[in-house]
């Protein structure tokens, strides 16, 4: 009876781990290059990577920082327009960089403020912004901006820049381990991050470390997904929350390690999916190589990456690096996906915005 | 008459030339200089009336802040010293809106009047930052007497 007994055990503990469901493998998807923007006709040359987006009709906006504008392009990459121009006054530009396209309006940060177009290009309005800023969103007729330097990690601002509210919980850091950093430093190091919305949420992901924040449309918190098991992220962590930094001989702050740069470059939203194009810090790292980009697929619920794809822009046997910057993504007349992504070609010296689709 | 021609001699005189112009050049330049900051000041000394009390004042006028590196230039120290007056001047186009965010950002107490430019000081503030690319912002130092005693560019 005994033996029986420790029989079973035994039989049911070799058993057991086929019980346990495997975790679910994620997928991968490769994504082929059909075209570049602008058209090589069109002689326009991008002077930086812009960050960009679309519109429902499938129009491309670019901002290029150097050339203080927003080119307008239609789907095959023709220049249509070009939305504002270099300077200080209502509907001018100076230097600037993030861009958010929401029904048929465009909104451009800048220096000094966040202007909003008409899809036409006409000026609407502006107000201005006193800090950095590292995304922008609109939500529900609300201005969403990522504010690092704050004491929440987004504001919300009424289209005619009233401040509605602010919220989010900035990262927990114990300053004194940055010897003679101002604040701020700190702040813009650790807290930026990119601002998506899905018609109900808002999601911030930390740049940092792709973490991501689920905030209902009051600003609380539904829910957190720490980004586990990277070693590029976890050796940021250790290198952020526990070594520090100092400023080192020639006046510059530094970290107290070898700093791997941020994870993310850009996110996106569209229909239930949260779409995180990773930084050229992160393929180095664990690729070995820069000559595709990586988007990671996450589901809007339970916060999982769902799928990894890869944007294949280098022809076999060449070796260009790419440096992805901006991302955006539009469902077609036949309801596939077409990625957008701004990149800079190191081998070419261009500056480019890639269309990719599965082939 | 030898030391004549070797004095009007064609490498001399080009160097004589040279230097004149050197020294002209040199002279604008700190001419000008003079002339804007003195006329800033000038400019100033005559607008300033209403922010004279018995006090010092301290007045701000701002083309554009950033709290990361373009933060209000000792606001902080200023304004716990109960002996300073404290003014803010922004550009016209700052709506209401963007009053009340520049108060919030830069923690600005209610004790110290945030007011839009008018035409009068707008015309100080261009000649202040003549010939600067950007604008900067202005901190001006008034004694209890009504004196400018200070001009900082931020």
């Amino acid at each position: 009876m005994e033996r029986r007994i420790i029989t079973s055990f035994f039989l049911i503990f070799l058993i057991q781990p086929l019980y346990i469901p495997a975790k679910e493998k994620i997928k991968t998807e490769e994504l082929d290059l059909v075209r570049v923007l602008p058209a090589k006709e069109e002689k326009v040359y991008f002077k930086t990577t812009p960050f960009i987006a679309v519109d429902d009709s499938g129009n491309v906006y670019a901002v290029d920082n150097r050339v203080h504008t927003v080119y307008k392009l239609d789907q095959s990459g023709r220049l249509i327009q070009k939305i504002g121009r270099k300077g200080q006054g209502p509907g001018d530009l100076e230097l600037p960089s993030r861009i958010c396209v929401d029904k048929d309006k465009v909104f451009v940060s800048d220096n000094r403020a966040i202007s909003t177009f008409d899809i036409k290009g006409n000026f609407l309005n502006r107000f201005r912004k006193f800090r950095l800023i590292t995304s922008i969103a609109v939500f529900q007729n609300t201005v969403l901006l990522a504010e690092p330097t704050s004491d929440r990690l987004i504001s919300a601002y009424g289209f005619n820049g009233m401040k509605l509210n602010s919220f989010g919980q900035k990262y927990k850091i114990d300053y004194s381990i940055y010897n003679n950093w101002p604040k701020d430093h700190v702040d813009q190091m650790i807290n930026r991050g990119k601002i998506v919305c899905s018609e109900n949420f808002i999601f911030f992901i930390s740049e940092s470390f792709g973490d991501i924040f689920k905030y209902n449309e009051k600003g609380e918190l539904m829910f957190m997904k720490k980004m586990e098991d990277i070693d590029f992220i976890e050796n940021r962590r250790n290198l952020i929350f526990k070594a520090g930094g100092e400023i080192n001989r020639k006046g510059y702050y530094v970290l107290k390690g070898k700093d791997l740069g941020y994870f993310i470059n850009d996110a996106f939203y569209l229909k239930g999916k949260i779409y995180l194009l990773l930084s050229e810090n992160y393929l180095l790292f664990s690729k070995g190589n820069m000559s595709n980009a990586e988007v990671w697929q996450i589901d809007e619920d339970s916060l999982e990456i769902e799928k990894k794809i890869s944007f294949i822009i280098t022809e076999k046997n060449k070796s260009n690096k790419i440096y992805p910057r901006g991302l955006a993504i539009r469902e077609s007349e036949n309801n596939n996906l077409l990625y957008y992504m701004s990149y800079y070609d190191d081998k070419k010296g261009d500056f480019l915005i890639g269309l990719f689709k599965k082939s | 008459m030898e030391k004549l021609k070797r004095y009007l001699s064609p490498e001399k005189k080009w160097q004589k030339v040279m230097g004149a112009a050197f020294i002209i050049l040199i002279t604008g330049i700190i001419l000008n200089v003079y002339v804007y900051t003195t006329d800033c000041k000038r400019a100033i000394d005559k607008c300033i009336k209403e922010y004279v009390k018995d006090k010092r004042t301290a007045l701000y006028i701002i083309n554009d802040a950033h709290i990361e590196c373009r933060p209000c230039f000792k606001y902080d120290e200023l304004s716990r010293d109960g002996n300073i007056d404290i003014y803010f001047l922004v550009r016209k186009d700052f709506s209401d809106n963007d009053i009340e965010n520049f108060k919030d950002t830069f923690g600005i107490s209610d004790e110290h009047s945030i007011e839009r430019i008018d035409n009068e000081w707008e015309k100080i503030n261009k000649k202040c930052n003549s010939g600067n690319n950007i604008l900067y912002n202005l901190l001006i130092f008034i004694d209890e007497d009504g004196e400018v005693e200070e001009i900082r560019k931020f």
